[in-house]
Formats: C-alpha cells, sequence, structure tokens
C-alpha cells in the first residue's frame, strides 16, 4: 500500500509519531560549508560514535534518528519537520547508508578507505552521495581530495574529486564524481593534495537524500507533506541530518520530525 | 495522463518522486548580472560549449541526470529547493537549443539558423533567447541584434541587446521579443554593431523556464512546494535542465540543492 489520497493523508497525520530533535550548538568554524550532526552531541537522536572500520549502518546504528516501524504491507514516511536553530542553516535528511573513518589530514599518500557494500535500496548506488566526513580538524590550509571509487555500473579506479577549504571539525565535503558518472558503488581509497601537518581524523561517508528544510532565520520553520515531497523511508534507514553553517557557532538545533504510515 | 486533482498529486509524490541533489562550484560574476551555469563544475558535471545550433535534451551532458516519466504519466517539478554561500536568485529552465563560435570581431551577420523547437509550444510561445558567453569578448561595448522568427511565424522579426565592455565568459544576455511578440520559434543571424576587439566565443540559447527561487540569506536555504511552483511540467519527459543565477556580488558563491520531479 501507500498514501495515494487526501483522506488517507489526514488519517496517516491524525496518527502521526512525533520525534523529538535536540542537538547542542557546535564549535565555531566552518562557515558557508556543510556540516554534519552525526557526532554532534545531544539529547535526540543520540550521539553518534566516530567510525574506525568501514561498516554498513541501519536504524540500530547508535546516532540514528528513531522512527516507528510500519505495519505489513504499508510504508513510513516523513509527514512534516518543524526545526529552530539561533543561527540560519537549512536541514538535509539523509539515509546514512555506510561509514567508516580514521583517515589522516596529515597524508598526501593514498589512504585505504574500501567502503562497505550497500545494503538497500538501489545497491549498485546510483542514487546516493557520498562525502569526506570531518570528525578532527586537520592543520590549516585548503586541499582537494582524489578518490578512487566503483560506479553504479561496477567499473572500478573511477576518479571523484572533494574541496576541502578548511579541514573543520563536523564539515563535510561532498564527492563530486567523474564525469559521465552519477552514484558510487563503493569507494576505494582517498588521496589529499598535500599533508595538514596535523593528523585529525575524516572519513568516507556514503549516503542517499530524502528531503530538507529551509532554516532562513532564528525562527521556527515548519514543512509540510507537499514542502517535503512526502518522503517515504526504507524499513532499516539510518536516519541522518546534515546542516549549512551561515555562522561558526550555529546555536542549539530543536525542532520534531513527524513520521507517518499508510 | 497528467495531474488534476490533489488526491492526484499526493499520489504522484509518494509514489513516482525523483530526489536530484546538484552543487555548482563558485564562479566569476558581476554583481546584478545574470549568469550560466552550463559550463561550471559540479553535479551535474559542466556542459560542452557547442558549436553549430543543436536541440538539448535530457540526455545532454550539463544538464541535470534524471530519469523519463514511466508509463503515460506526465512529469513535473514537484519541489525546489536551494541554498547559497551568497544571495541570489537561482532559475531552473529547459534548455532547448544552443549554438556556439560566434565571433566578437565580425560585423557582418553571423549564420545561427536554430533548428526546430523540440519540446512545448513549437511557435516558441513562453520560449526566451539569450546570447550566452563561453569565452570573454573585447573591451568595447557593441549592441548585438538577432534576427529571428516569431510565432506567427513572421521571419525577419529583430531584437537588440547591449554587449558590456569585456562581456565575461559564463554571462548571458536577454533578448526581448518584439513588441506583440510571446517567444522566439528560431533565431537565423547575430549581428554586431562593430568589433569588440576580440572573438570571445559567444551563442545563442533558446530555453523556456520551469522554476525560479530567491536565495535572501546566504548559507541558509529556500524552498517551494509543487504549489509554490505552480506544478510546471517537464515537457515530454525529456527537459535538458540547467540552472541560471543572477548575481549579488562578483561572485557566484557555491550553489547547493535538490529538485524533485515527480509523475502523475
Amino acid at each position: 500500500m501507500a498514501i495515494t489520497t487526501k483522506a488517507q493523508l489526514q488519517a496517516a497525520l491524525a496518527a502521526a509519531h512525533r520525534q523529538v530533535i535536540v542537538k547542542a550548538t557546535t564549535s565555531s568554524g566552518g562557515t558557508g560549508l556543510p556540516s554534519s550532526n552525526w557526532a554532534r552531541s545531544g539529547q535526540n537522536p543520540t550521539q553518534g560514535a566516530t567510525p574506525s572500520t568501514a561498516v554498513a549502518t541501519s536504524k540500530s546504528t547508535v546516532g540514528a534518528i528513531p522512527f516507528p516501524s510500519a505495519p505489513s504491507g504499508q510504508k513510513v514516511y516523513i509527514a512534516r519537520v518543524q526545526m529552530t536553530q539561533v543561527n540560519a542553516s537549512s536541514l538535509e535528511i539523509y539515509d546514512r547508508l555506510s561509514h567508516m573513518g580514521g583517515l589522516s589530514w596529515n597524508s598526501g599518500s593514498s589512504q585505504t578507505v574500501n567502503s562497505a557494500a550497500i545494503t538497500r535500496g538501489d545497491t549498485n548506488g546510483g542514487d546516493v552521495v557520498a562525502f569526506l566526513e570531518c570528525y578532527g580538524s586537520g592543520g590549516a590550509g585548503s586541499y582537494t581530495a582524489s578518490i578512487s571509487y566503483t560506479n553504479p555500473a561496477g567499473t572500478s579506479g573511477r576518479t571523484g574529486t572533494a574541496i576541502i577549504p578548511t579541514t573543520n571539525n563536523g564539515s563535510i565535503y561532498q564527492i563530486m564524481n567523474q564525469d559521465g558518472d552519477v552514484g558510487f558503488k563503493t569507494i576505494e581509497s582517498v588521496t589529499l593534495s598535500g599533508a595538514s601537518g596535523t593528523v585529525g581524523n575524516f572519513g568516507v561517508t556514503i549516503a542517499r537524500f530524502i528531503t530538507s528544510v529551509p532554516i532562513p532565520t532564528s525562527d521556527s520553520q515548519a514543512a509540510n507533506a507537499f514542502d517535503l515531497g512526502l518522503p517515504s523511508i526504507d524499513d532499516d534507514a539510518c536516519l541522518w541530518t546534515t546542516h549549512m553553517r551561515s555562522a561558526g557557532a550555529t546555536g542549539l538545533l530543536s525542532g520534531f520530525i513527524d513520521f507517518v504510515t499508510g | 495522463m497528467a495531474i488534476i486533482s490533489q488526491d492526484q498529486l499526493i499520489a504522484a509524490i509518494s509514489q513516482h518522486r525523483q530526489a536530484l541533489q546538484f552543487r555548482k562550484e563558485s564562479i566569476a560574476n558581476v554583481a546584478g548580472a545574470h549568469y550560466s551555469h552550463w559550463k561550471t563544475a559540479g553535479r551535474p558535471q559542466a556542459g560542452a560549449t557547442p558549436t553549430t545550433a543543436a536541440t538539448c535534451s535530457r540526455s545532454t551532458t550539463g544538464g541535470i541526470v534524471y530519469s523519463a516519466p514511466g508509463g503515460s504519466r506526465t512529469q513535473y517539478v514537484g519541489r525546489l529547493m536551494a541554498n547559497c554561500t551568497i544571495v541570489g536568485t537561482l532559475t531552473v529552465w529547459d534548455r532547448l537549443i544552443h549554438s556556439g563560435g560566434l565571433d566578437g570581431t565580425v560585423t557582418s551577420p553571423q549564420a545561427v539558423n536554430t533548428p526546430t523547437l523540440p519540446r512545448g509550444d513549437a511557435g516558441g510561445a513562453g520560449v526566451s533567447c539569450f546570447l550566452e558567453f563561453y569565452t570573454g569578448v573585447g573591451s568595447t561595448s557593441r549592441d548585438a541584434t538577432i534576427s529571428y522568427t516569431n510565432a506567427t511565424p513572421t521571419s525577419g522579426q529583430t531584437s537588440t541587446v547591449t554587449m558590456a565592455s569585456s562581456q565575461v565568459a559564463n554571462s548571458l544576455l536577454e533578448f526581448s521579443p518584439a513588441a506583440g511578440d510571446t517567444g522566439f520559434k528560431s533565431v537565423e543571424t547575430v549581428t554586431l554593431s562593430g568589433t569588440t576587439g576580440s572573438a570571445g566565443n559567444f551563442g545563442i540559447t533558446l530555453a523556456r523556464r520551469i522554476a525560479t527561487i530567491s536565495i535572501v540569506t546566504a548559507n541558509a536555504s529556500a524552498s517551494q512546494n509543487p504549489i509554490d511552483l505552480n506544478i510546471p511540467t517537464i515537457d515530454a519527459g525529456d527537459a535538458c535542465l540547467w540552472f541560471t543565477w543572477q548575481a549579488s556580488t562578483t561572485s557566484s558563491g557555491v550553489l547547493q540543492g535538490s529538485i524533485d520531479l515527480i509523475e502523475g
């Protein structure tokens, strides 16, 4: 089944499950860069751990936003989001498919990633995006990264690129495909354009975009089912949020997500 | 088929939705002017500089990569969200036809001869016409006049724009249709009022506007749902989705966002 009528949507909204989200302010830095809420402290969801070796993530991974399971034959949707952050921003919601960490900002050599296989949705990764995710800042300077990956057609040795204006804790840097590709099946290695002088910690995260919510001012911003695209969620999704930083320290992020089934 | 009821809209967004993320790196701008992201690196990847006039489609490199609608369904834009490190206005177009290879030093009429419009109203109603610069031209400001055919169709219609001193790469100049005309069916020639001093490379682009969104706060996103957007149709499920940017400062900033295509 699926929600296909106004009456079904109304019925689903009447029985919505409201999940509160509270994340602490971020440390300063990274203005103008998208940032991850994975390792951001907060009450809900629980702060995610910094990963080490590459693993597939799921609904049960600590750090994922909890959501109800759909009754047999139904789907779970995000039907409403209301969010406030002290500084203007935007909130993006992803299904975090796999992650790894432990890479060094102080290396200009190839570093092994060998990302875990995608376990849900298009397992060839034709509709996924990938990021370098910073868990610990490196040294000063800007860098580019060359990323060796396998594309959704199964061709290995493809080369993606990420631009790193600053190595800032919490920032994420989107990996752009080699021309002709869309998506990533697996990622094998990362090579930075230079060593930053500080090891820090970063990794690779592969995710599937779900929806997003603007937070244009410090006021609360609501998005309804039409604003969000009434996205359905995989039963085992590892729900993860990112945000755009308009200021170094973002201030408290708080709000809720309404999940419906139908 | 088409979406003609609220139930059909709900079914379309819940069952037939492609959420497509995009990102374009920053390019040099002149504040207040209009720029093309056709050649900008990012996702989608940069398009090639065209030569002779050619039609563009869903499969043209440089447009957003997406799947055509299934069955007999019609495709629409169901949602648009964007943020940027700089304030400005983003417009999404269906890039119908483009050409390149025009020369900023040639003062005789330069042939364009655009092919038949591939999608939408065949007479060109609602079609916009741009001079698109792939390489900057010389430092002398000149007028550029096109000879075009309107929807009637009447050939030999004219419209003029002024090329600024040192018109830069990626910039766009939009022609206004002559009084009484509603768009451009085809463009035959471009004639400069004099040499700019340097050849550069520019061409004609015909496009149909799909959606526009203003980003009023840097790094804070703006979003529009299908009602805000007037549920614009993706003609024939084959549009070449192209971004342009109206700049507020001397760089475009890094542009990121997502566009949802729905079917019903």
